[in-house]
C-alpha cells in the first residue's frame, strides 16, 4: 500500500511538501500561541491569497507572488502593532479581508479565471506541488527553522513578556518583524498541500496538543513539530486513498489527535488525583 | 567596577518630566542614586512611583530634563545588562507551558549571542539566580504551577540572571504571603551585601525595612521626603492608601493633581 503511494511522482512531491510544512508550521505556531496571536497565520493566509491571484493574472509563479504579499502583510501587521493604537485590531481586519477580497476579484480578471480556481490554494491538494515549488519550499523551511531555532530564546523572551524584553534592551521590533516574516514564509510553504485557509490550524493545533502533555517550552516545540509532521504525511496519504482535499484531511487528523490526547490527559488527571 | 575614578551615580534624574502622550505624571524630578544604595520608593497609588521606574527603564518617555544611567545619557545608554527589572505585572505565564529555568534564562539574553548555544557561564548564572531566590528545587517545574509569591521570586531570578549592578523592583511584595515576603527580604539583603544597587517601589516597607538604606516618599509626582527609613511618613498618615493588587498608576492620570501647583 505504502509503496503504491510512492510510485507516483506527484505523491512523492506532496509527501515531501507535507514533511516540510509539518516541521515548519508548529515551529512558528508555538510563538503565536505563546503571545496569544493564534489567528495571525489565518490573516496572513488571506493576504497571501491576493498574491496568488496576482501571480495567476500576470503569469508569474504564484508561490513567489504569494510570498511577496504575505511578507508585506506581515511587516504591515508589525508596524500597526508597534504603534499600539486601539484601532490596530480594525486595521488588521481591513488588511485581512482586503487580501481575500482582492484575491477573488483579481483572479476573476485572469484569462479563464474564476474564484473556483482558488480552491486548491485555499484548501490544499496533493496533485499541485511542482518540483520548482519543492525547491522553494525547502529553502523557505530552512529559513523558518534556522530563525525559530537560532533566535528561539529571544523569540520566547519577547513572546513571553514584551515589556520586560524592551526594558532589558532586546531589539523587540526586529524580533517581532522576524517572527512575522517567518510566519508569512510558513503560510507560503503551506499553500500547496495544506491550503491558505487551513495553514493556521497546522500552526496552532499541534502546539495545543503537545502542551497537554509537556512541561517545558522546549519540549512543547519538539513534540508539536513531530505531531505536525506525522499528521501532514498521514493526511496526504489519506487524501490519496479517500480522494479528499489534503488540507482538510490533515487538519481533521490533527484535531482528532488533539481530542484523543485531551481525553487521555483528562483521564490520567482523574486517575492520579 | 575596575574604574579607578569615583563611580558615577547609578541613576541621576535632573529636572526630569516623565509621562505619557506628552502629559507629565512626574514633573521636575531630581534624584540621584549612588552605587550600593538600597532605596525604598514609597507613595500612594497614582503618586508616580511606577512612572519613575518606567522612565528609568525607557518604557515611558522623558518629556523634559535628563537622565543618566551609570554616567551615560539614557539616549546613548546601551548597557542594559547592568539593569535588572522586576515588573509588578504578573506576566510570567504565556499560552505555552514554560519552566522556571526557561523564564529565568530570558533574563540572561543581554549577555548571550544569537544562533549560539548557551555557554557554561550562562547556565551557571541562570542556576545561581534561581538558587539565590530559593527556587532551585523548582527550576524544572512549569512556572504556572508555582504560587504567586514563588512566581514573583522567579521574576527576580530572571532580573538577576544578567548579573545586574542595579536592580529595580516594582511592588515585589504586593499580593505575596508573609513567608514569601521574608524570602524576598533575605534575597535583597544578600544582594545588597554583595554591592548591588537596589531601587524598590512599595506601599510599605514591611520585612524589607532593615535592608533599606534610604527612603523616598512620593506624593502627586513629587518627592516629599528623602532620608532614613525610620523617619518616613507613615502610610496611614494623611490619607495614604493601602490597597494591594491594584494596577499600576500608568495612564490613570491620578498623579496629575499636584502638578503645576
Amino acid at each position: 500500500m505504502a509503496l503504491e503511494v510512492l510510485r507516483y511522482e506527484f505523491m512523492q512531491r506532496a509527501l515531501v511538501a507535507a514533511v516540510l510544512i509539518g516541521l515548519a508550521a508548529p515551529s512558528v505556531g508555538i510563538y503565536l500561541v505563546q503571545r496569544r496571536l493564534s489567528l495571525i497565520g489565518d490573516g496572513l493566509g488571506h493576504v497571501a491569497l491576493a498574491g496568488v491571484a496576482a501571480g495567476v493574472l500576470t503569469s508569474n509563479e504564484p508561490v513567489l507572488t504569494a510570498l511577496a504579499a504575505a511578507v508585506a502583510g506581515a511587516v504591515a501587521i508589525e508596524v500597526i502593532r508597534a504603534r499600539g493604537r486601539t484601532s490596530g485590531d480594525v486595521a488588521l481586519a481591513v488588511l485581512f479581508y482586503g487580501g481575500i477580497a482582492g484575491g477573488v476579484v483579481i483572479i476573476s480578471q485572469a484569462p479563464g479565471g474564476t474564484p473556483g480556481n482558488l480552491n486548491t490554494y485555499l484548501f490544499g491538494a496533493i496533485t499541485t506541488t511542482t518540483s520548482d515549488d519543492l525547491a522553494i519550499f525547502a529553502v523557505l523551511t530552512l529559513v523558518v527553522l534556522v530563525v525559530t531555532r537560532g533566535l528561539g530564546r529571544y523569540l520566547f523572551a519577547v513572546s513571553n513578556d514584551e515589556e520586560y524584553a524592551l526594558a532589558s534592551g532586546l531589539p523587540v521590533l526586529a524580533l517581532n518583524l522576524a517572527l512575522a516574516v517567518v510566519t508569512a514564509v510558513t503560510v507560503v510553504v503551506a499553500m500547496r498541500v495544506v491550503g491558505l485557509l487551513l495553514v493556521s490550524a497546522l500552526m496552532i493545533i499541534p502546539v495545543a496538543t503537545a502542551q497537554l502533555v509537556t512541561r517545558s517550552f522546549r519540549a512543547t516545540g519538539m513534540v508539536a513539530s513531530a505531531l505536525g509532521t506525522v499528521v501532514s504525511v498521514l493526511g496526504v496519504g489519506t487524501s490519496y486513498y479517500v480522494d479528499t482535499p489534503s488540507g482538510g484531511t490533515i487538519v481533521l487528523l490533527a484535531i482528532a489527535v488533539f481530542v484523543l490526547v485531551a481525553v487521555g490527559a483528562a483521564v490520567r488527571e482523574r486517575l492520579s488525583s | 567596577m575596575s574604574d579607578p575614578s569615583p563611580a558615577p551615580p547609578a541613576v541621576a534624574f535632573e529636572a526630569a518630566d516623565i509621562g505619557y502622550e506628552g502629559v507629565p505624571v512626574v514633573a521636575g524630578l531630581d534624584l540621584e542614586i549612588r552605587p550600593g544604595e538600597v532605596v525604598g520608593l514609597l507613595g500612594p497609588n497614582g503618586s508616580g512611583k511606577s512612572t519613575i521606574v518606567r522612565g528609568l527603564l525607557g518604557l515611558a518617555p522623558l518629556l523634559g530634563g535628563s537622565l543618566r544611567l551609570f554616567g551615560e545619557d539614557r539616549q546613548r545608554f546601551r548597557d542594559w545588562r547592568r539593569v535588572g527589572y522586576v515588573p509588578q505585572r504578573q506576566t510570567v505565564t504565556g499560552g505555552v507551558p514554560s519552566t522556571v529555568r526557561e523564564v529565568v534564562t530570558s533574563g540572561r539574553l543581554t549577555r548571550v549571542r544569537p544562533f549560539q548555544p548557551l555557554r557554561v557561564a550562562d547556565r551557571a548564572a541562570v542556576d545561581h539566580a534561581i538558587e539565590v531566590v530559593g527556587l532551585a528545587d523548582r527550576a524544572g517545574a512549569p512556572i504556572a504551577t508555582l504560587s504567586g509569591g514563588q512566581q514573583r521570586r522567579a521574576l527576580i531570578a530572571r532580573a538577576l540572571a544578567s548579573e545586574p549592578d542595579l536592580l529595580v523592583l516594582d511592588e515585589p511584595t504586593a499580593g505575596v504571603d508573609a513567608a514569601n515576603q521574608e524570602v524576598l527580604a533575605d534575597t535583597l539583603a544578600t544582594l545588597a551585601a554583595a554591592g548591588t544597587t537596589i531601587l524598590l517601589i512599595t506601599h510599605e516597607l514591611g520585612p524589607m525595612a532593615p535592608v533599606i538604606t534610604r527612603t523616598l516618599a512620593l506624593r502627586a509626582g513629587r518627592i516629599v521626603y528623602d532620608g532614613p527609613a525610620q523617619d518616613a511618613p507613615d502610610e496611614h498618615d494623611d490619607g495614604w492608601h493601602h490597597h494591594h493588587g491594584e494596577p499600576p498608576e500608568r495612564g490613570t492620570g491620578l498623579g496629575l493633581s499636584g502638578i503645576g501647583s
